[in-house]
This record gives C-alpha cells, sequence and structure tokens, in this order.
C-alpha cells in the first residue's frame, strides 16, 4: 500500500506545479484566473449571492483536478514553451525532479515529430468549466456595464455568451436592452415601463407593497394561478405580480431544462438566480446555468464537441479550426483525447478510426448498418475445437487459441493449426482472391464482393471484439501492477511498462480493425495494397504476440520477461505507425476510394 | 391537474356572458372544451362559425391547452387545413401560467385578423400573402370557405 500513497503524493504535487500552468490555459483570452492572488472580483460575485462559497471551493478541486489529468496525459497538447521559470520557483528541485521523470511514450514523441500537420491545440473542458469560463466574461464586462454582475450574466445568457455581440447592442442601445430583457434598471423604483403581458387580470393583481425579491409568508393568499385560497409562501419581483409558492416552484421547475432565461409570469421582468435559488430553496439556478451553457455547446458545435463515449462529459474546445482542412487534405483524422483518455475524431466524432480516413468510416460503417439487414451474421463468442469438438469461448484477446482438453493449438480465426502462424506471416489477414476465371457471369460477381466483404466485415468484427476483451485485460492489468507493487516492493514507475503495453496493444488493434475498412476499398490488383496487407500481417502477428505475453499472472516471470515487454510493445508501436502511414498512402494517391 | 383553477375559469366566463361560447364539452370533464368562434367583423371570415377544439394537459396551466380548429374548416396561412392545428406563439414557448382559456382564443380570432406569412401551416396561402398576392389569397380563402362551410350562422358542429 506505501507504493500507492508515494503515488498520490506524487499525484498532488505534479497537479500543484502544473497548476498555475494549466491555468493559462484555461484562461486564455478571459480574465477569469483559479489563483488566489487576483481573483478578488469572482470571490466578491461568489458572495453576491449566486453561489455559496464552499460550492466556489468544491469548483476549485474540480478544476484542478480536470487540469491536472490534462497535463498529465497528453503532453502534445501543452507546448513546452509555456514552462517558464517562474512557474517553478515555489517548488522543491526534488518535486521537479519526479515530475521530469515521467516516462514520455514513444508514441506522444511521435505524434509531437510528425510535423506534416500543424498539433491540434484543444482544450477539455466540462459544462462547469465553461461556465466559470463564462464568468470569468462576466467580471472582464462589469467595469464597463458598471451594473450587478448578475445582471450581466442574465444579459450574456441571453445573447447565447456571446460577448462581443452583447457588448455592441450594449453600446447601442443601453437602457432599452435592459427592459427588454427585463431586466429593471431603477431597482423597483419605476415599473410602468415594462410591458405587462396582458391586463386581464389586473384587476386581482396584488399590488404588492414593497414586499419584493423575497418568499414572504401570507395567511390568506389568493393565487390567480392554481384559484386557491391558502396560506402560503408567496414570491414577486419588483412588478408586484405575487403568486404562490407552490406554481412558482411548478413553473421553474419546467422551464430549467430550456437554458432560457425565466421571466415573471406575470410579465417580461426576468428572474435572476438568486432569486431562483431562493424559490426552490435550493441553488437550482447552476441547473438552468449548465443547460444554457448545453445549448452553447450545441450551437457551437463547429469548435465544441461532446465526447462520443457513453456517460462522458467531457467538452473538446478546439479554438481555431482552420488547420482541420488541411487534415483531410492529407488523409489524416484530427484525433482528441478527452481527460477520461477516450480519443475520437473531432470531425466525425467516431472512435480513433486510422488508418481509415472520415470519408472511408463513414462508408464502411454504412455499408456494414446495411450489410447486417441482408446477411444475418452469426458471428458467436464460441467455437469448436477443431480436434477434440468441445466448445470454446475466448475470454482473452489473443487469437492463438490451446484447446483446454484436446491441447491442440489453432487459430480463432481460421480454425486452422497455429504452427505456420507463429513462424513466417500471420496467414489469417491474408484474403485469398480465387481469381481463377476472370470471366464470371454477374452473379457470380456479386456473390465474390460479398464473399469480399463478408471476409473484411469478420476480420473487422473479430478485432473489435478482441479489442473489448483487451480493454477487460486492461482492468486486471491494473490489479497486476498492484501485486507487482506489494510482492516485488517495486515503484509505480518500474510498474508503468505494463499499463503502457495495454495502450500500445489496444491502439494495434484499434488500428488493425480499420485497416480492414482501407482494405477492403482499395484496388487489391495495386503494388500499394499489397504492401499495405503486408503491414496488417505484420503489425496482426506483432498484436497477437504482445497479447499473448499480457496473459502471462505471475508477477514474477512479468517482472522477469521486462525487456521483453518492452521491445513487443515498442514493436507495436512501430507496426501501429507503418500501417497508419501505409494506409494514407493509399488514400493520398487515390488508390482506396469509397465510391 | 389543478380543477380548481378550470372550475373557477368556467364560473367566470358564465359570469361574464361567455361573449366566445366557450364551453366544456360534458359537464363532468372539464379537459375537454370547444369554442364556437364567428368570424371576426369585416375580415374574410365574416359570417362564418369555426368551431375550435380545446385539450387541457395534465400540467395546465403550467403547460399551454392544446387548441386546433376542426380539420378541413380554416382556410388561414398560420393553420394547417387538413389537421386544423395552429401556430401560435402564446400557444408554444411565450405561454404563461397566467394565461386563460378567454385569452387564448381572443389571441386566435388576433390571427385571423392578423396572419403571417412567415411562418405558414398552409403553404398555398402563405405564399401568396408573402408575394402579396391579395386577389389571389382572398379569392382561395373564399373558395374553400364556400365549398366547405355552410353559410350564415349554421354553425358547423361536429361531435
Amino acid at each position: 500500500m506505501k507504493a500507492w500513497e508515494t503515488l498520490d503524493t506524487l499525484k498532488i504535487l505534479q497537479t500543484h506545479i502544473k497548476k498555475s500552468d494549466s491555468n493559462r490555459i484555461m484562461t486564455e483570452g478571459y480574465t477569469y484566473d483559479y489563483s488566489d492572488d487576483d481573483s478578488a472580483d469572482s470571490i466578491e460575485f461568489y458572495n453576491s449571492g449566486h453561489l455559496s462559497p464552499s460550492t466556489r471551493k468544491d469548483h476549485l478541486t474540480k478544476a484542478t483536478k480536470v487540469t491536472s489529468i490534462l497535463s498529465q496525459e497528453s503532453g502534445f497538447e501543452i507546448d513546452d514553451g509555456l514552462y517558464s521559470d517562474n512557474d517553478y520557483d515555489d517548488y522543491d528541485q526534488a518535486y521537479l525532479d519526479n515530475v521530469l521523470a515521467e516516462p514520455i511514450s514513444s508514441q506522444e514523441k511521435k505524434e509531437l515529430s510528425k510535423g506534416t500537420v500543424p498539433n491540434l491545440k484543444y482544450e477539455c473542458l466540462t459544462t462547469q468549466n465553461i461556465f466559470e469560463n463564462m464568468l470569468g466574461k462576466v467580471n472582464h464586462l462589469q467595469p464597463i456595464f458598471n451594473i450587478p454582475s448578475e445582471d450581466i450574466l442574465i444579459l450574456l445568457q441571453h445573447y447565447d455568451w456571446n460577448e462581443e455581440r452583447l457588448l455592441e447592442v450594449w453600446t447601442e442601445r443601453m437602457d432599452d436592452l435592459l427592459i427588454e430583457i427585463g431586466i429593471n434598471p431603477n431597482h423597483g423604483k419605476s415599473i410602468d415601463k415594462l410591458s405587462t403581458k396582458d391586463k386581464i387580470n389586473d384587476d386581482e393583481l396584488n399590488q404588492a407593497t414593497g414586499a419584493s425579491r423575497d418568499v414572504v409568508f401570507k395567511n390568506k393568499f389568493y393565487c390567480i394561478i392554481c384559484c386557491e385560497e391558502k396560506s402560503t409562501e408567496t414570491f414577486a419581483l419588483e412588478c408586484g405580480h405575487e403568486y404562490c409558492i407552490d406554481c412558482y416552484r411548478h413553473y421553474i421547475e419546467d422551464k430549467l431544462h430550456s437554458g432560457n432565461i425565466i421571466n415573471c409570469m406575470g410579465c417580461s421582468l426576468a428572474l435572476k438566480n438568486e432569486d431562483i435559488d431562493k424559490i426552490m430553496g435550493h441553488p437550482s439556478s447552476t441547473k438552468l446555468m449548465l443547460s444554457s451553457i448545453k445549448s452553447f455547446v450545441s450551437k457551437h458545435n463547429r469548435n465544441y464537441k461532446w465526447c462520443p463515449f457513453a456517460d462522458c462529459n467531457c467538452i473538446i474546445h478546439l479554438k481555431d479550426t482552420s488547420s482541420l482542412a488541411e487534415y483531410s487534405r492529407l488523409h489524416y483524422s484530427p484525433f482528441v483525447k478527452c481527460s477520461h483518455s477516450h480519443k475520437f475524431c473531432f470531425t466525425c466524432g467516431f472512435e480513433m478510426h486510422a488508418p481509415a480516413d472520415c470519408n472511408i468510416t463513414n462508408a464502411w460503417v454504412k455499408k456494414a448498418r446495411k450489410e447486417s439487414e441482408n446477411l444475418n451474421w452469426v458471428l458467436s463468442h464460441t467455437k469448436e475445437c477443431p480436434k477434440c469438438s468441445v466448445n470454446i469461448e475466448k475470454d482473452g484477446g489473443c487469437n492463438h487459441m490451446i484447446c483446454s482438453s484436446c491441447k491442440y493449438e489453432f487459430c480463432w480465426i481460421c480454425e486452422g493449426d497455429w504452427a505456420p502462424h507463429g513462424k513466417s506471416f500471420y496467414q489469417c489477414t491474408l484474403y485469398k482472391n480465387d481469381e481463377t476465371n476472370g470471366n464470371g457471369t454477374k452473379t457470380e460477381d456479386v456473390a465474390k464482393t460479398m464473399k469480399k466483404y463478408t471476409f473484411y466485415y469478420r476480420m473487422f468484427n473479430e478485432h473489435e471484439v478482441s479489442a473489448k476483451l483487451d480493454w477487460k485485460l486492461g482492468q486486471t492489468v491494473g490489479n497486476k501492477v498492484k501485486a507487482l507493487q506489494e510482492k516485488m516492493g517495486i515503484s509505480w514507475i518500474e510498474g508503468q511498462f505494463l499499463t503502457d503495453s495495454i495502450r500500445t496493444l489496444n491502439e494495434g488493434r484499434t488500428a488493425l480493425k480499420w485497416s480492414f475498412a482501407v482494405a477492403f476499398y482499395s484496388d487489391s490488383s495495386h503494388n500499394l495494397t499489397k504492401i499495405f496487407v503486408d503491414n496488417q500481417s505484420l503489425l496482426s502477428k506483432a498484436v497477437e504476440d504482445l497479447s499473448e505475453l499480457l496473459q502471462i499472472k505471475d508477477p514474477e516471470v512479468i517482472m522477469a520477461k521486462k525487456t521483453e515487454f518492452y521491445n513487443k510493445t515498442g514493436y507495436v508501436e512501430n507496426r501501429t505507425y507503418a500501417l497508419m502511414e501505409c494506409g494514407r498512402d493509399l488514400l493520398c494517391k487515390g488508390i482506396c476510394k469509397s465510391g | 391537474m389543478n380543477n380548481s383553477r378550470l372550475l373557477k375559469e368556467w364560473k367566470q366566463l358564465i359570469k361574464s356572458g361567455n361573449k366566445y361560447n366557450i364551453t366544456p364539452i360534458t359537464d363532468e370533464d372539464l379537459t375537454h372544451w370547444q369554442c364556437i368562434l364567428q368570424g371576426p367583423n369585416k375580415s374574410l371570415y365574416q359570417g362564418f362559425n369555426f368551431t375550435l377544439k380545446i385539450l387541457i394537459p395534465i400540467d395546465y396551466p403550467m403547460s399551454p391547452p392544446q387548441v386546433k380548429f376542426i380539420p378541413n374548416t380554416m382556410p388561414h396561412p398560420n393553420v394547417d387545413w387538413n389537421t386544423g392545428v395552429l401556430c401560435l406563439d402564446v400557444l408554444k414557448n411565450m405561454w404563461s401560467p397566467i394565461f386563460n382559456l378567454q385569452y387564448i382564443v381572443e389571441c386566435v380570432i388576433r390571427l385571423l385578423n392578423e396572419p403571417n406569412g412567415d411562418s405558414p401551416l398552409n403553404l398555398e396561402l402563405g405564399t401568396l400573402l408573402r408575394l402579396g398576392d391579395h386577389s389571389g389569397y382572398n379569392g382561395l380563402i373564399k373558395y374553400y370557405l364556400h365549398h366547405h362551410q355552410s353559410h350564415h350562422g349554421d354553425a358547423n358542429i361536429i361531435i
């Protein structure tokens, strides 16, 4: 357990060291800052009633947590140039050494050195982060507008958080704007300017006497919404439209999801966040703010993308989308990684699909959807042992099967003997084109394409299933690392190679999987396609080898084979990279086309 | 469902003379209402009667009532001819719990006088209105009215 504690402290230290750095990334262009020394404005804002100081603290911890993950896992998005000497001054050199000792995987080095397309500069946010950025805008505008921050928040909310548009309208018609949005500029002194929604209920209107923006208890109150006379708490804005608290709560509850400004039921006066919280009795306004941010994200889907993974709330914000065109021209895909390590393509929102580009991916996925309607895919997880016919379930990622009853070694994909697979090339990736007769009839052609597709789809599917099993394997790897630490007394850093291996394995499998989509759409007679298929075989072999290595359960054996782990992981990395480049070459030269 | 609110509205309607004939279809059930609308004076609809069906949702007055004309009776740019559904902001995003049934009917009458060509449900009429083809627009409405509606006060009640 000691090793885990050290790990935690290390993480905390890293968080500290990188905190000031990440702040800068978060706040580019905004004045909002997390550091305590110059955030007097933000504290004031929070104290003005919108959020209690305790929630603020929560947000802070949350934000630093997120940024720490960011800086830990995605070295390629934080420029080395950002590390100025000042950032380190406050910290001990020893801590610094620990941080620098953090291994950078060669995968990331490669991504940095590629250089052919500009590295994407993006940030991973949550709705909460974006909201905090918006609060930064509010603080920025406050000295210009000279009205309460809460009012600016409402104005920004109305203008979809578009600072420029708000400023424009503000300079044009300040007073009209305040009335239009429903912010009473004179704080209760004049209400005649406000447009009342209708006059029909004016006779019943309780012209509140001084009771404004507060929940009050009334002994006999007649509410014109529910038409009941009762002893109840009531609420009214400066306009005096007073309703019972139950009706108000119902009304607000229905509107919280829309993200739009909530007005008084009787006129156009806007409810501020503090009013909403007062009426609801708990901080419901955050819900409204977050729905508003969500609609903001959906409206700005060119720069903001939700992480497509299930239950992931991350939002990737790409400020500069100009390089995306260059990406697609060179058949690269703009893969991004959220703070939960989910990688996806920023353009099409699909998982990592290299070597295929977005077009091929799209065509392939559409075809798979169409074909699965025509064909009844019976790709079950169990197969019979080719020798003794016992039912075997595949519970690991490796395709090298050893029957538990007769010890026969075979390949899961082709159900053939394993021996030839291990020695020479991994035969199973080679689709044997039975081109015995050049002059087939049309139905034969259709059957042939279908056969070809069936083969590639099967391969694609096999690797997808394997990748899923690998993911399960990854979870056991965590336990293995822990076991290593306990039994052998080795440090966290030293055990890291296992985690690296599983990540590399997964990336290799994903690349392999999508390479079958590329192979399907490629001209099979071209020489480059043949090279591509060879590359596929090599990666396949490398992946199977690594997967097999990861099945080892005994920690001592694992440590003994450490160099083998390093070598095989490095090999898979190189092969994956080679396959991706080869696939991109096919796409660039037009040998692989989805049309 | 807030019954006291509907009951109160019903009582108020009776007390004030109920000039738009807004009545529940049966006395026991206050969720289905009907209104016999007289075509407003000096409009193309003058002299014709229209039946408006009003359905009260379960969370009324927090949600607006569903209002529609009887299908194939109302030629109007903002009313779907085949379904009778009408497009009115106060029945959608502009709804406030303070509005009542009488106010809604008043809004429908206002819509009859002030058609809006920009968000048409009846595309032919919407296009004619936008293009400013008044004779075509008026002619088409008259054609619809005379061929599908009974004339002069014979209320077209379909139950």
